[in-house]
């Protein structure tokens, strides 16, 4: 009889293993709103920052030197574009000051007003302002209200020792920076972007490799749950079941990633359109260079064989899915180490914890993508840094496969490490 | 060690029956056919040579732990698990609706497995060990879990597949299930072989002969006569019936001989094989409890 060679039918488990990943609720889910999900974690916190509508506030000017206009003007001048959100009501303060407060206090019960800012008449000589108001406790009303009230009482110090207000202005203007790496090839952007950028694709990264990395282990536990696997091993060998789930599974994930990459170019090529049509401001995207892009697929690649590895071996060893839960804690922990450096990196990218971290094979997959967008790395760090990678990624998938091989059908009481590696050593 | 000392020969064409109760080594020495798990000592020989991947593609396999994956179609796990066997997909279809059709689940093809009873599933288990057209069928415990209707129609299923000459082993802790479906035998117990080989040679070395007498009718006489003959035993008596056990070499000729000469009225005569029962009684003390008779 005819027979299909060998590599078809490792073929055949990447496949199933693709399409039984691709087919789950959770794949379909993630692919579509996986970035929307990450943009949100971004973009909410600013949206509720920004949002809160518009505020009526009074300001009660005791001072008797007008500084309530020119905190009013402050106000009315503050929010983009010159629109802002407060409807300002400038009155002097009486004589009868707490009649006043009780006043405006029942304003405020009735919804008239929001809340009201009293400048006492010893302001300029550093008495306090006071707002009271319903978000006193809101930190953007307070910035904002904090920020008018200093530009008014200042205006008035400036005139008092004979200033110009607007000379000052002038000569205090902010001034922009722009950062540009050493080497021609190197990233283009505000520092604050590629910061930021930089900050995206570590936590991306972790993210990614750490779903995945669950991914397969849920694959071999299911495996082992429903008993597939002992049909499974009598027709192919288990190292090639393995290397079979992580190519197919690593495979969705490049689908997964691919997917992602273009709803991010579409993005980014109908933002111009897209922004104003949802209130938002056009994002500065940084200049990312092609070889900082290709740097971060390499290492993805090599990062997720790396932990694919373990999560196989892990879910091989352990008798239940509960305990490979427990089990991938202390697996993980030198991928946060990982997470946590990527901190320390964009402190200091040429650092000594930069280099560490640029040569050691399981936190290279996140140091390395988030170096190189922000400085160039010296070749023989990178060419060093992938070479132990990969020597890390075929160590460990030869391990894998080993514990993978001995520990895959054993139920009941789980190895000792002692008895694994005897184990591993008869095989 | 689940295993010791095991030397097992499984000659092709033959139905072989791995006998044995609970925990006595059948399942180990299966995987350690399949190469799923490696023997400490010794080694495995298929079709004359070490087992390999190419050896293993040319047998099926039911294994005691049954498992699918819950979520895939009858048709597709089947057709996969063909493939691993080296069987191109499309003809991998083609081969398992035929069998689908055979089992009586040829309108189920499209379901999830995990919607499927029991029985269903088990009946796909039984067509993943044979789609491929092997050229060895290992089905471990292939009984357990069927009903009596089931079971009826995969014993004709593995005896159409005993007719086309294939090999069969085949694991089992109910000894009428090796007794009727088999022709050659391993007795094991706790992990070692205590009789093997033709089920008729297992049966005459290993137990003592039987001799089931009917007389026409009792007389003092005649029970004295048939007591006693030389180098038998009366192991039963039920007025005109009697069961003797034919001692070490005890010939039943010459115990007819003696019966005639002593003028018993012989109504019937007929000496018994021991059933695989006695021998595994004999050869291992008793039967532990799952193993007790039960009606097949």
């Amino acid at each position: 009889m005819s027979r299909t060679p060998r590599h078809s039918r490792t073929m055949a488990i990447v496949r199933r293993e693709f399409l039984a990943f691709v087919r789950t609720r959770w794949f379909v889910i993630g692919t579509l709103f996986g970035p929307l999900l990450m943009s949100t974690f971004i973009v909410l916190p600013v949206f509720f920052a920004e949002g809160g509508g518009e505020r009526r506030v009074v300001v009660v000017d005791a001072t008797g030197r007008d500084i309530g206009a020119a905190v009013a003007e402050a106000l009315t001048a503050s929010g983009p574009n010159g629109e802002s959100r407060y409807r300002v009501e400038t009155v002097s303060a009486p004589a009868a000051a707490d009649s006043l407060r009780e006043a405006l206090r029942g304003r405020v019960a009735d919804d008239e007003i929001d809340g009201w800012i009293w400048l006492p008449e010893g302001v300029l000589a550093a008495e306090a302002a006071r707002y009271e108001g319903r978000h006193a406790t809101s930190f953007r009303d307070l910035r904002e209200t904090r920020l008018a009230i200093q530009r008014g009482v200042q205006e008035e110090r400036l005139r008092a020792a004979g200033i110009d207000p607007g000379v000052l202005a002038e000569v205090l203007g902010p001034v922009e920076v722009e950062a540009r790496g050493l080497s021609e090839e190197s990233s283009r952007g505000t520092p604050d972007d590629l910061f930021m950028a930089a900050q995206f694709m570590g936590l991306a990264l972790y993210l990614v490799i750490l779903l995945y990395g669950n991914a397969i282990l849920r694959a071999v536990r299911e495996e082992k749950d429903n008993r597939v696997v002992e049909l499974i091993l009598s027709s192919v060998a288990p190292e090639r079941l393995m290397s079979g789930k992580v190519f197919g599974i690593g495979a969705a994930g490049l689908l997964q990633l691919s997917a992602w990459v273009v709803f991010a170019a579409l993005a980014i090529a109908f933002a111009d359109d897209l922004a104003p049509a949802l209130g938002a401001s056009v994002p500065q995207l940084p200049d990312i260079p092609l070889a900082a892009g290709l740097l971060f697929l390499l290492y993805f690649t090599g990062g997720y064989f790396l932990y694919a590895a373990i999560y196989a071996a892990l879910g091989a060893v352990a008798t239940s899915s509960q305990e490979a839960q427990n089990l991938q804690y202390p697996a993980i922990a030198p991928l946060m180490i990982g997470f946590f450096m990527v901190f320390a990196v964009l402190d200091d990218p040429t650092g000594g914890l930069a280099v560490v971290g640029t040569l050691i094979p399981f936190t290279a997959p996140l140091v390395v993508p988030v170096r190189a967008l922000l400085v160039p790395i010296p070749w023989w760090e990178l060419a060093l840094s992938l070479a132990l990678l990969a020597a890390a990624c075929a160590t460990f998938l030869w391990v894998g496969g080993k514990v993978y091989k001995v520990t895959v059908l054993a139920t009941g009481q789980r190895p000792t490490v002692r008895q694994l590696w005897r184990w591993i050593r008869a095989t | 060690m689940a295993v010791h000392d095991l030397d097992l020969a499984v000659p092709a064409g033959s139905t072989y029956a791995l006998l044995g109760p609970n925990g006595s080594g059948k399942t180990t020495t299966i995987r350690m056919i399949l190469r799923i798990q490696e023997p400490d000592e010794g080694e495995v020989r298929l079709f004359g040579r070490p087992v390999d991947t190419h050896a293993l593609d040319r047998v099926g396999h039911l294994p005691e732990e049954r498992g699918l994956y819950p979520r895939m179609t009858a048709l597709e796990v089947l057709v996969f698990l063909a493939e691993l066997k080296g069987i191109p997909r499309r003809e991998g279809r083609v081969r398992v609706l035929e069998w689908l059709e055979r089992v009586g689940l040829a309108e189920r093809a499209g379901d999830r497995v995990q919607s499927l009873s029991k029985g269903m599933q088990q009946k796909l288990q039984f067509v993943a060990a044979v789609a491929h057209d092997p050229e060895v069928v290992i089905l471990d415990e292939p009984f357990s879990g069927l009903d009596p209707i089931n079971q009826t129609a995969l014993r004709d299923i593995v005896a159409d597949l005993r007719r086309q000459g294939r090999t069969i082993l085949l694991s089992t802790h109910i000894i009428e299930h090796a007794e009727r479906l088999c022709d050659h035998v391993c007795i094991l117990a706790h992990g070692r072989a205590v009789a093997m080989g033709p089920l008729s040679e297992v049966r005459r070395a290993h137990g003592e002969r039987v001799v089931a007498l009917d007389v026409v009718h009792w007389t003092p006489e005649v029970e004295s006569a048939v007591r006693e003959a030389p180098g038998t035993e009366v192991v039963r008596h039920d007025g005109t019936a009697f069961e003797i056990r034919l001692l070490h070499g005890a010939d039943p000729d010459a115990l007819l001989r003696h019966l005639v000469g002593r003028a018993v009225p012989v109504r019937r005569f007929e000496v018994v094989e021991p059933s695989l029962h006695q021998v595994f009684l004999e050869r291992v003390g008793a039967l532990p409890p799952e193993m007790e008779p039960i009606d097949v």
